[in-house]
């Protein structure tokens, strides 16, 4: 059988649209497989490998930000690679980079260096993704999508190939632009975080980064083990989620329109899964403690004949690539560890918080990060930089998860620790000031960081 | 209404070992409008207090006593051993804590006479209305209790990270506490049955609603195996106390919030980063509860009473932590600091007809717990000469039973024939140990080896041992050692004989045994009584050699005036596989006649002498 690519329609006039001449232009292509099946949401181009000079010149000349790519031997493998990593952070579990698309001249299966090119590409994307474990980012299928659209005759073809396989030649792939739109349900959990993590004193010197990626492998064991109910129902993984509930309606439903459903998502952890692993009374010698605390609000989407058993992974994935992308812009955005305080103190870490966009032609929503006291605007410049989207300010959900209050935390902390907090008091007010000093003063830093963060990739 | 009123025949037999003037806690469940009364215990009173302020310690403690217990057996009222039991000055106190008693609407009140002439009477009555009234009681014998009762095991972890330090692990448990009794926990059976809690039939998922825990358990059988199941079926012995009916269940917890319309939305995950030189402790908590429920329970109606049985054994492992940094601190500021897990472990001492579970630190030993055994022994109205709550007493289930040889075969045979005789058997359990087990050979020679092997199993049953039955090996290595026989016996298939085993169970456990000899078969057909009285005394398995052949004697049904006797033989000479229906019916194990040892042959006898202490 052979593999089928459904892509929304509106998708075909951006390919078009996109002018290149006798160039190329290179993106990601962006959406769910299922087996022989894959559902396109989204094509994202990518942006140049700028010079350094581009943080003031890209805002006056946006048109420079795309490479002017004059053969595909010349195409920056680091540079895409960066980019889908970039671009999975914001995607919805169970969402992937599956390929890539080029817009240029010819054809570019018809030679063995431009396919081995292509699969090269493709390669170090997967590394890249794969390096990057937590982001759950590798798409579930060994062959990756190359799409291509030639400049001088509009005609599109879309083969696959297995970056792992050397030898393999493309395949043909059936890619529709379809008229009906693909029906995406929508799957909603509240993960609450609540997780004590003390750091030994022999990792005193470890860096803030190791730390939280020991924490995050952790909580990625944990959320892998879960089971999920659905609609408060612990269901069968083979059943579809379009026809859930669907027993209890009787025969009216049949002829009811089916709806894209939304459904509310918990997730349960079995409580043996430690059974052995490690000893199960351990007194340790610890420097510090770091507790998660806070709600990390899921939404995933999943095609209109999924089962509940990808629902499931794409929900898990989705709670640790969220946990995961944050923490990773967290420890990126820190200028410099505060290290050498040994005295007791207080740090408020506030990793950027979640907000969704939509994408215009489907309910799919993609995600972004704020930075505290950043606002919609902000998310606005990395959609259009890393996806090629325009969206309007209004359009983007910020409420999902609130911008926490770091006084809040740390009167906690002060009640928690009891008659201990009398010593505690000064230093975990100072480092709140600190906090909203840094705040203010570091929100330039921050533009600049976030700058550098999102465009700055491209230097290396 | 009144409920209908149960007590457990063991219960009422064991009131007679209490022969001074106590008071203590009944504890029983409330099912189908009936209270079952399955235990008691005992109020502590060291010091001549009056009735009066015994009653009112008692008061005090029920409330602690009640973790120990299977969920579902709760403090139901109060039993009172007095000479005058109509003393009206504590009758005030009684009525006072009865009133306290919240489980049931309907308390009740026990009160047994010791009669000065050794006569006892036991009156019960029930609170109603503000007034006590006589209510007549059924007395339920154990083998039905095991069988109309099933017991829910729940076997799980629960994190715990906190300073190490009392208060820190109070609130850490305080908190876990919180989490498990406020719905964010599920439980599981069976891999794909899960209890989720709520309104709509209790949150059961993966078996229709109407399902009750006895479906669950045939289901649990027909999931281990049809092989299995079928040799359970045709010999169900769950009436019997080794093999109590259990359903495992684990928990679940759930780190997602439950999404509402009109909910708030909350705060983005932030990380605390607290730089401290502290001293964490990090367990795996052990959740090791039981539910004790009837047969015909819904399941979809235990969720709050498996939410219950985990908050009893947090409360248990709580107090074990909590004991050992009280300890530790009295040791000064500089002492080691020695927490050990707190291991729950379930006990049903043989008079109880209801389970203790107890949390044991893991790392002390038998003998540093003699002291909180021994109170647990007088508050329970335990004899002081055997142990009951070692933890080599700890229960086995029999899905934890390492290998699957019978234990006790001799039970639900039937009787041996002997008219007007008084049976005198083993007491507590034994496995049985015979050829070619544990894929050794030895066949013709082995057979008292295998002999010693059930009789170190029943020590090892007892709690007196923690050791295993020693192999083959371990025995000619050790008889090696101690002189008796040349290096050379190591690996050989020498027989060994009554004396031998005498020195091993001397040099391997510290028993002492007592050797009979008698110069025929004949002659055993006198030693009748002195038999009788080692099983009513030490009730320790008998090793004997003669001839070329080594028995076990498991109990003596003997008439004292016919003189009529027969020997209850556990043969180790048996080569099948572990099928008690064919070890009954073949005579592998069974009542024997004076006839069944030879006339001619000398026989030696080892009779294992059980250590006098808990």
């Amino acid at each position: 059988m052979v593999r089928v690519v459904v892509a929304e329609e509106s998708i075909l006039p951006y390919l078009k649209g996109l002018q290149c001449g006798e160039n190329y232009e290179i993106g990601l292509i962006i959406g769910q497989n299922t087996g022989q099946r894959d559902y396109v949401i989204h094509l994202a181009r990518t942006p140049l490998a700028a010079p350094i000079t581009s943080e003031e010149s890209s805002e006056n000349k946006p048109i420079n930000r795309y490479a002017i790519i004059k053969a595909l031997k010349d195409i920056d493998e680091a540079g895409i690679a960066e980019h889908a990593k970039h671009v999975t952070r914001m995607l919805p579990g169970g969402m992937f980079v599956l390929g890539i698309f080029v817009l240029g001249p010819g054809d570019i299966f018809a030679d063995s260096s431009s396919v081995s090119k292509l699969r090269s590409v493709l390669l170090r994307i997967k590394k890249v993704l794969l390096s990057n474990k937590f982001l759950h980012g590798d798409s579930p299928c060994a062959e990756k999508l190359v799409l291509h659209l030639c400049s001088t005759t509009q005609r599109y073809v879309c083969k696959m190939l297995n970056p792992d396989n050397s030898i393999g030649t493309p395949l043909p792939v059936d890619w529709k632009f379809q008229t009906h739109p693909t029906k995406w349900h929508q799957l909603d959990c509240q993960y609450e975080l609540d997780h004590i993590f003390p750091v030994i004193t022999d990792k005193i010197a470890q860096p803030l980064r190791k730390n939280l990626q020991e924490i995050l492998a952790a909580m990625d064991e944990q959320v892998q083990t879960a089971v999920c109910v659905l609609d408060g129902e612990m269901r069968d993984s083979t059943e579809t989620i379009e026809s859930m509930g669907k027993k209890r309606k009787g025969k009216n439903s049949k002829t009811a329109i089916e709806e894209a459903k939304v459904v509310n998502a918990s997730l349960y952890i079995p409580c043996d899964i430690h059974v052995g692993k490690e000893q199960d009374l351990q007194i340790i010698d610890c420097c510090s403690e770091m507790k998660f605390l806070g709600v990390l609000a899921s939404r995933v989407f999943l095609h209109q004949k999924a089962t509940v058993e990808e629902a499931v992974q794409a929900l898990k994935g989705d709670v640790i690539r969220s946990l995961a992308s944050r923490l990773e812009m967290h420890w990126d955005s820190l200028i410099e560890e505060e290290h050498g305080s040994p005295e007791e103190h207080v740090t408020l870490h506030e990793p950027p918080r979640r907000v969704l966009v939509p994408l215009p032609h489907c309910r799919v929503t993609l995600s972004d990060y704020l930075f505290p006291g950043e606002g919609a605007s902000e998310a606005l410049i990395s959609l259009e930089e890393l996806l090629d989207l325009q969206v309007k300010e209004s359009d983007v959900q910020k409420e999902l998860e609130l911008q926490a209050d770091p006084m809040e935390y740390c009167t906690s902390e002060i009640q928690v620790e009891g008659e201990t907090s009398e010593d505690l008091l000064p230093v975990a007010m100072n480092s709140s000031t600190f906090l909203i000093i840094g705040l203010s003063v570091g929100l330039a830093i921050l533009a600049i960081s976030i700058a550098v963060q999102f465009s700055g990739w491209t230097n290396r | 209404m009144t409920p209908r009123l149960k007590i457990t025949n063991s219960l009422i037999s064991h009131l007679g070992s209490v022969r001074k003037t106590s008071t203590g806690c009944l504890f029983g469940l409330m099912y189908e409008s009936t209270l079952l009364v399955v235990g008691y215990n005992i109020e502590l009173c060291f010091n001549e207090k009056s009735t009066h302020e015994v009653l009112q310690k008692t008061q005090k403690n029920y409330k602690s006593r009640i973790h120990n217990l299977p969920t579902e057996v709760d403090l139901c009222g109060l039993i009172t051993f007095a000479e005058d039991i109509a003393d009206p000055e504590n009758h005030a106190t009684v009525i006072k804590i009865l009133e306290d008693v919240d489980v049931t609407d309907n308390p009740l009140l026990m009160m047994y006479s010791l009669g000065s002439d050794g006569t006892s009477e036991l009156h019960t009555y029930f609170y109603v209305h503000d007034k006590l009234v006589e209510t007549p009681y059924d007395v339920v014998n154990e083998a039905t209790l095991w069988q109309e009762f099933i017991h829910v095991r729940l076997c799980s972890r629960l994190p715990l990270v906190c300073d190490l330090e009392h208060n820190a692990i109070k609130d850490a448990i305080q908190s876990l506490h919180k989490k498990v009794a406020s719905g964010t926990v599920a439980f599981c059976f069976l891999k794909s049955i899960f209890l989720l809690g709520g309104d709509v039939e209790g949150g059961l998922t993966g078996v229709p609603g109407n399902q009750t825990v006895g479906d669950l358990f045939n289901l649990q059988l027909e999931k281990c195996g049809i092989q299995e199941s079928n040799r359970l079926r045709k010999h169900d012995q769950s009436h019997l106390r080794k093999s109590i009916d259990i359903v495992s269940a684990t928990l679940l917890m759930k780190p997602t919030r439950e999404i509402r319309d009109n909910d708030q939305p909350r705060a983005a995950p932030v990380i605390q980063h607290i730089k401290k030189t502290y001293t964490c402790l990090q367990v795996w908590l052990h959740v090791d509860a039981l539910s004790m429920v009837p047969r015909s329970a819904k399941l979809m109606e235990l969720y709050p009473v498996l939410v219950e049985s985990v908050c009893r054994n947090l409360k248990l492992t709580e107090s074990c932590l909590l004991e050992q940094v009280l300890a530790a601190k009295d040791g000064g500021p500089d002492a080691p600091v020695n927490i050990s897990l707190p291991k729950p472990l379930h006990f049903l001492p043989a008079d109880c007809s209801h389970f203790l579970t107890l949390a044991l630190p893991e790392g002390r030993s038998d003998d540093q717990l003699v002291s909180y055994r021994k109170a647990l022994h007088m508050e329970f109205g335990l004899p002081q000469d055997r142990p009951f709550f070692r933890k080599g007493n700890a229960y086995v289930f029999r899905s934890e039973q390492s290998n699957k040889l019978l234990v006790n075969p001799h039970e639900g045979l039937g009787s041996s024939g002997v008219k007007g005789g008084e049976v005198s058997v083993v007491q507590g359990l034994y496995s049985y140990h015979h050829y070619m087990q544990d894929r050794i050979d030895d066949d013709g020679w082995g057979c008292a080896y295998r002999s010693l092997q059930t009789i170190v199993s029943w020590f090892r049953w007892q709690g007196y041992t923690a050791r295993d039955p020693p192999s083959h090996h371990e025995i000619q290595e050790c008889l090696v050692k101690l002189g008796d026989k040349p290096p050379s016996f190591i690996g050989s298939s020498q027989w060994i004989g009554s004396t031998e085993v005498s020195y091993c169970l001397e040099a391997m456990l510290g028993i002492t045994s007592r050797i009979i000899s008698v110069s025929s078969g004949e002659e055993l057909g006198l030693r009748g009584g002195e038999l009788a009285m080692h099983f009513r005394t030490q009730g320790t398995p008998i090793m004997i050699g003669g001839g070329v052949l080594a028995h076990t004697i498991l109990g003596v049904d003997f008439n004292r005036d016919s003189g009529d006797l027969k020997f209850l033989i556990l043969d180790p000479h048996y080569t099948g596989g572990e099928d008690l229906t064919v070890v009954q019916n073949k005579g592998w194990c069974g009542w024997k006649g004076i006839h069944f040892w030879k006339k001619g042959a000398f026989y030696n006898l080892c009779l294992p002498q059980r250590p006098i202490g808990i």
